[in-house]
């Protein structure tokens, strides 16, 4: 099993060979600075989509969109906690599916009482039905210091190959900025889209010169953004980057923020799916294609 | 463009409308013939209620206390909690209730016949939470497979247990079935609201009739006689 593979390994560089996603993968892969970790840059989360409980049918829904992911090259599959059934969800799809190897572990600790993160890891680990995260991050940097201390202690043992720290709707810039700047973490979730930027002021220049990984969540809003750009005018610049649709802009625009190596939109849909990971082939906008689009989307 | 988007409610759900849905389809199916017994019992028991309000009023409280025991147990912990882990603390407040109905249900002294105008709105209410709460699934373009049931379903049960209010006499036994099902209405409606608006309605208006009976209820014996 893949999970026993990677919890034996201790070099950082070994460990994130990772030779699967090189081979099964056809879009470009994204590597962690601090490690060279590579993967997709389209991952899968499960916030909302991925919380169906015991429901047989809509379980057996999600299992094929984490197989669907899978055969597309696989990624970052990001998780938490806080999201009800979803760590159950995902441990059914990748039982059902052997565990590959192209899937990038991600989940996070989400307690306040500090001394609790350790059995709630390991409560996570036995929802996945794995052996180790590939990625562990304090979730909306609750009770961040302890935890922090813990997952570093994993890192350093060899238990766990990333550690990071997650905020969404742009909360808690200033104390991410500051954990940043102060502790080694290799990477860091935030809301980036194309409506919200406030990352770009701060936080994503500091991550490129700390070498920290960007995963951004929300890319769509929870759906909100194609909803509301429904019928609108894609920019010109679209066609271009063989963008059919604003779902592939959208993503095409966080992905090709040089700091931001990932991107996790969370579906129930196959089809969705794969739209969003075909957002990562073909060209990604540059400096002035992606101010064309921002200036587009001001302008609607 | 950044204006069309604010903070909404929506944010806080942890999980979709159509798994929200879904848990009622699950849980009448688990649970077959009870969606259909649990209502028809509660009807006896009204009509037992019409002819000999004492032992009727008993038998109401006593299905009520069964049915906060079992959707406390079954739906809530069982079913809504895998996906809204919030609900492991409301589980609990469901047996409490339970154990209130049950109280009820054995003490006899506060168990006279009400006025007619209570007792027909208490009538009103009972019968609404049992007839008409499940024709709501047709209304919201759901099947009836996933309708919310009286016993089964949380929302219909605290609604019916509102009309209790009106047919118990007693401030205190009047509070005691009035103060969490207007709790558990409110955050129904706040839920329901974030997932799908139009459905808020039924438990809003629910938990309005329980603010108007808390009100009554003080007004009565704020200034008794």
């Amino acid at each position: 099993m893949l999970f026993s593979r990677r919890t034996l390994l201790t070099g950082a560089a070994a460990a994130f060979a990772l030779p699967g996603f090189a081979s099964t993968d056809a879009s470009p892969l994204r590597t962690i600075p601090s490690t060279g970790a590579k993967l997709p840059a389209i991952g899968l989360g499960s916030w909302i989509t991925f919380n169906v409980g015991t429901d047989p049918v809509l379980l057996e829904s999600c299992a094929k969109v984490i197989a669907a992911f899978v055969e597309d090259g696989g990624g970052m599959i990001d998780s938490s906690p806080m999201y009800g059934s979803s760590q159950d969800t995902i441990g059914y799809g990748l039982e059902k599916l052997g565990y590959p190897e192209t899937v990038f572990a991600t989940d996070k600790v989400w307690t306040s009482a500090a001394d609790h993160g350790p059995a709630q890891i390991t409560e996570s680990r036995a929802a996945w039905g794995v052996e180790a995260f590939d990625l562990l991050q304090v979730h909306n940097l609750v009770s961040w210091e302890a935890h922090l201390e813990t997952l570093f202690g994993m890192k350093d043992d060899g238990r766990l190959a990333h550690v990071g720290l997650t905020t969404s709707h742009g909360r808690r810039h200033r104390l991410l900025e500051q954990v940043m700047r102060d502790y080694p973490v290799d990477t860091v979730q935030l809301t980036y889209n194309l409506a919200d930027r406030e990352a770009e002021d701060r936080l994503l220049p500091l991550a490129r010169e700390k070498g920290i990984a960007v995963i951004a969540n929300r890319p769509f809003r929870r759906g909100a953004l194609p909803r509301a750009l429904k019928g609108r005018p894609l920019p010109d610049v679209a066609q271009e980057l063989g963008a059919d649709n604003w779902p592939q802009l959208l993503l095409k625009f966080i992905i090709s923020h040089p700091a931001l190596p990932v991107a996790i939109p969370a579906t129930t849909k196959v089809a969705h799916m794969r739209e969003n990971k075909a957002a990562a082939t073909g060209p990604l906008p540059d400096a002035d294609m992606r101010r064309r689009i921002i200036a587009h989307f001001r302008d609607l | 463009m950044r204006d069309m988007f604010t903070y909404e409610l929506s944010d806080l759900m942890l999980f979709s409308e159509r798994v929200y849905w879904r848990l009622f389809d699950l849980e009448n199916t688990a649970l077959w013939p009870m969606p259909l017994l649990a209502p028809l019992a509660l009807l006896t028991a009204l009509g037992l209620h019409a002819w000999r309000p004492k032992a009727g009023l008993r038998a109401i409280c006593g299905l009520l206390a069964l049915a906060w025991l079992s959707v406390g147990w079954n739906f809530i912990l069982q079913r809504y909690a895998p996906v809204n882990w919030m609900m492991t603390y409301v589980g609990p407040a469901f047996m409490l209730q339970a154990i209130a109905f049950a109280f009820l249900a054995v003490r006899g002294r506060a168990m006279g016949r009400n006025p007619g105008p209570e007792r027909m709105t208490g009538y009103g209410i009972i019968l609404a939470a049992t007839l008409a709460y499940p024709g709501l699934a047709l209304w919201q373009g759901r099947t009836m497979a996933s309708a919310e049931i009286v016993g089964i379903a949380p929302d219909p049960t605290a609604f019916a247990s509102l009309g209790v209010a009106f047919l118990v006499s007693g401030r205190w036994h009047r509070l005691a079935v009035l103060a969490l099902p207007c709790v558990w209405l409110g955050q129904s409606a706040l839920t329901l609201y974030a997932l799908n608006g139009p459905a808020a309605m039924a438990p809003a208006l629910g938990l309005g009739l329980g603010l108007v009976g808390l009100i009554l209820l003080g007004k009565r014996y704020a200034n008794p006689g």
